[in-house]
């Protein structure tokens, strides 16, 4: 009798473990809660351009954004080019020599689109009870500061003056192979 | 004796152990992964941009849309929180139509002075991402109640995500790279025209 107990209690067991088994693996194979969605990625905009880049920038910079008692830590990674419209050139020929103007070098930077460009370390309040989030606008006034400070600082290294050399040989190489003139690039 | 040849062999050895020198270890480049900044001279003539925007929205999971044990009781979870909690965001990544110039070369300008033309063979035109706009545009934003509020690390790990949904989009849909290498493509022969045309001289474009 004692026997039979067993063995019903092992069966019930089994039976219960069975099913068991076949629950989580229904619970893993369904799919997983998402609160968020995503829109296919949709054209805003096609322009045609001329535009000579001489030089691609890349840089990672750590930054600290301070508002109030809030701060707000972080990694940026940024992209960029330097480069010169051509459509703004001027030619001029001054006997058998073309004269090209170059415009002012223009200097695109973004945020880099590389894997982890955009990182948060750590957001925090000094005050013990006070709100330790920055708003959406604050975090893009603090991202635009880095930007400029980016900006700034390649200038101030001359890498305009360095890009607008190379493009003025790049230029004035091909006009000179097209036209078969000596050019004179400034 | 013996210490003698020991003594012997060992001075033999040692000088052509000297003799043989250990090739000096030529520094490498810097793998550019490892540097924290970089400037590159690079000869790019950009032709066309096309701006492509992603939106991203963050919501609670309805019972209506639940499918499956798991989404049911997270369904059955938000309804019992009190407030709401949602957002929509956006923003603008940058594809770049490119010619390489400096795979254009000398003979790839040919000056036929008779039939008064000039042939030029254009490298074929590139597709690049340059980047995205740093603003992440909150189109919405509504958090009530109880609910936690949507953070600077969170906006970050949506926008990670995006960006990595955006790139599989654009690489798996070759629509994208031809709308945006067509648009190049015109402007570059209309600009070489314009720039190459003189002295009654007519200027043919071609590409490689």
């Amino acid at each position: 009798m004692r026997k039979l107990y067993v063995v019903f209690a092992g069966i019930v067991i089994l039976i219960i473990g069975i099913a068991g088994y076949m629950m989580w693996q229904r619970w893993q194979a369904s799919p997983a809660p998402e609160r968020v969605r995503y829109a296919p990625a949709k054209i805003s905009d096609i322009r045609s351009m001329v535009e000579l880049q001489t030089v691609s920038v890349w840089q990672e910079i750590p930054f600290k954004a301070t508002i109030g008692s809030r701060h707000l830590v972080g990694r940026v990674s940024v992209e960029g080019t330097i480069g010169f419209d051509l459509e703004k050139i001027t030619l001029e020929e001054q006997g058998d020599t073309l004269h090209v103007t170059l415009p002012p070098a223009t200097l695109t930077l973004r945020e880099s689109t590389r894997p982890d460009a955009y990182v948060i370390y750590d957001s925090w309040n000094d005050k013990l009870l006070g709100p330790a989030v920055f708003s959406a606008a604050e975090e893009n006034l603090a991202k635009a500061h880095v930007l400029e400070s980016v900006r700034r600082n390649i200038e101030k290294r001359g890498e305009p003056a360095k890009a607008r050399k190379s493009a003025l040989e790049s230029v004035a190489r091909l006009l000179s192979n097209a036209t078969g003139r000596p050019v004179m690039c400034k | 004796m013996r210490l003698l040849s020991t003594t012997f062999i060992l001075i033999i050895f040692t000088v052509l152990a000297s003799c043989v020198r250990p090739t000096p270890e030529t520094p490498s480049e810097p793998n550019s992964e490892l540097l924290l900044s970089r400037f590159e001279g690079i000869e790019k003539l950009a032709v066309a941009g096309m701006s492509i925007k992603k939106t991203a929205s963050i919501d609670d999971i309805s019972m209506s849309e639940a499918e499956g044990s798991r989404q049911i009781i997270a369904a059955v979870v938000d309804a019992l929180k009190i407030g709401d909690r949602k957002a929509v965001y956006s923003y603008d990544t940058y594809l770049n139509a490119y010619i390489d110039m400096s795979e254009l070369t000398a003979e790839d300008i040919t000056v036929d002075k008779e039939a008064r033309r000039i042939s030029v063979r254009l490298p074929a035109i590139k597709t690049e991402f340059s980047g995205r706009e740093a603003e992440f545009h909150e189109e919405h934003y509504r958090v009530t109640g109880l609910r936690s509020v949507i953070g600077p690390e969170e906006r970050a790990r949506l926008k990670e995500q995006m960006n990595t949904l955006l790139k599989q989009e654009v690489k798996s849909n070759p629509e994208f790279a031809a709308l945006v290498t067509e648009a190049g493509r015109r402007r570059a022969e209309s600009f070489f025209r314009q720039l190459l045309a003189s002295d009654g001289y007519e200027v043919e474009v071609s590409w490689k």
